[in-house]
């Protein structure tokens, strides 16, 4: 993710089939470049998370799009995301 | 449209099921409203969790049985936003109906925290977050961070607004956190959760119902008026509203004060879903109270206080009433009845009109209710 229309360039974090507005085709786009915007240490254990302490990383790519990402380490806002 | 009846029950850890929970709210309602079971022809059900939480769903059918009823039950969820969604949905049905009756139930306590912790965080999005570990009160951790960059130290004004909404629910015997004193040490003092997010910045865990009698026309003096209620939907996830303000309560906000034909300043009370200290913050800049950056300067001037120009959360707010997501959004519209009544006792602000804000998510629904005294 994210899915992005190739005719009206409309964008999706879901994967819905094809685009209700125009109904062109989806292509996902592969997240790159991400940077570390926010770094939160979380230490509440879930059934899906029981391992704690984990990190939550707010990350943007190049296009500006932001996701959350797991990560067992700390990272500073400004660092690379692989 | 006016509500004659209210009816709850006690916030917090009960030693009581589902059933004895809806049934306390419902029957205290009824007699709040001097009507009787047979006097309502519909009845409409918020719960967030029962399904999860005690494997039981198809609550409207468990209330017919309770009830001996076979009038139409519904169950809607939206969340913690579920009780004004639900609210909002009932109101339509008065075109049909003459007296409908509203209730909000959740029990919440019993459970094993990582087990509660899994349920709650099935309401964020499924692939966005949680599979990501998000939880909503790293959300809140973000939101105060993203504040704090943009405007300055802000964790001061959420210990005082932590403060006045226990001073306020020391006031109301049904709060969760009533006859628990809680001084600004203790709060500035709690132990942190998430990056700056304290204990004391969340509301509790708790098990609660509230309920309403709702009736197209005025009963008698004690009647509250439905000025106006509207809802608004955003996105599911926080990763898509970088920002620190929330699009769904503006735009709630604006319908409702635009369908009552009123300002926000003609508001004499507010209750805001304060689920972390820092919403109730945001919010009061996102309903239009102050500029953006400035509700911090409101708090510190006492301005949403009790004997403040426009009282925010009187009776404890989620913070310290307490939050059982189903029953929350209906406990708002229940302490603006009693208050606008001139019912709430010591808490008792001088108030003809409020208005009532529930959100489900971050913000993903938003209901804004305003209510009137006429
Ligand atoms: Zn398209």
């Amino acid at each position: 993710m994210p899915y992005k229309c190739n005719k009206c360039k409309k964008q999706w974090m879901h994967k819905i089939g094809k685009c209700i507005f125009c109904d062109g085709e989806l292509h996902e786009i592969i997240p790159e470049n991400l940077e570390v915007m926010h770094c939160i240490e979380v230490n509440i254990p879930s059934k899906q998370h029981p391992e704690v302490p984990y990190y939550v990383l707010q990350v943007k790519d190049k296009s500006g799009n932001i996701y959350f990402r797991k990560s067992k380490t700390q990272k500073k806002p400004g660092e690379k995301w692989a | 449209m006016y509500i004659c009846g209210v009816g709850r029950t006690k916030f917090g850890k009960l030693e009581l099921e589902l059933p004895e929970i809806m049934t306390e709210a419902v029957t205290k309602a009824l007699i709040d409203a001097k009507l009787r079971l047979k006097d309502i022809d519909a009845i409409f059900i918020s719960n967030n969790l029962a399904g999860l939480n005690q494997g039981q769903l198809h609550l409207n059918s468990l209330l017919a049985t309770i009830l001996k009823i076979d009038i139409p039950i519904f169950r809607l969820e939206s969340t913690c936003a579920s009780g004004g969604a639900t609210f909002y949905n009932s109101l339509f049905s008065l075109s049909k109906f003459k007296n409908i009756l509203v209730l909000g139930v959740e029990k919440m306590t019993g459970l094993a925290s990582d087990l509660l912790s899994t349920n709650i965080g099935t309401t964020s999005d499924l692939n966005l977050d949680q599979e990501q570990g998000f939880i909503f009160p790293v959300g809140a951790a973000m939101i105060i961070e993203r504040y704090e960059k943009r405007f300055g130290n802000v964790m001061d004004d959420l210990a005082l607004i932590s403060l006045k909404n226990h001073e306020n629910g020391n006031l109301n015997e049904y709060a969760h956190f009533y006859g628990k004193e809680v001084t600004l040490e203790k709060i500035k003092g709690s132990r942190t959760i998430v990056g700056k997010l304290r204990l004391y910045d969340c509301s509790p865990v708790s098990d609660g119902a509230v309920a309403l009698v709702v009736s197209k026309q005025k009963r008698d003096r004690r009647s509250i008026k439905i000025q106006a209620c509207e809802m608004a939907t955003g996105p599911i996830s926080l990763s898509l509203n970088p920002r620190t303000s929330m699009p769904a309560v503006k735009t709630a906000c604006k319908r409702a004060l635009s369908s009552a034909g009123m300002k926000i300043l003609d508001m004499d009370l507010i209750e805001i879903h304060d689920g972390y200290t820092i919403i109730e913050l945001i919010t009061m800049e996102d309903l239009g109270l102050c500029k953006p950056g400035q509700a911090g300067k409101l708090i510190r001037e006492g301005k949403t206080k009790l004997n403040g120009k426009i009282p925010i959360n009187t009776d404890g707010g989620l913070k310290a009433n307490g939050h059982p997501i189903g029953a929350t959004g209906l406990a708002q519209i229940y302490e603006i009845v009693t208050q606008l009544r001139g019912e709430a006792g010591k808490r008792q602000v001088n108030a003809k009109t409020g208005l009532a804000h529930n959100i489900g998510g971050m913000v993903g629904s938003c209901v804004v209710s305003i209510f009137k005294r006429d």
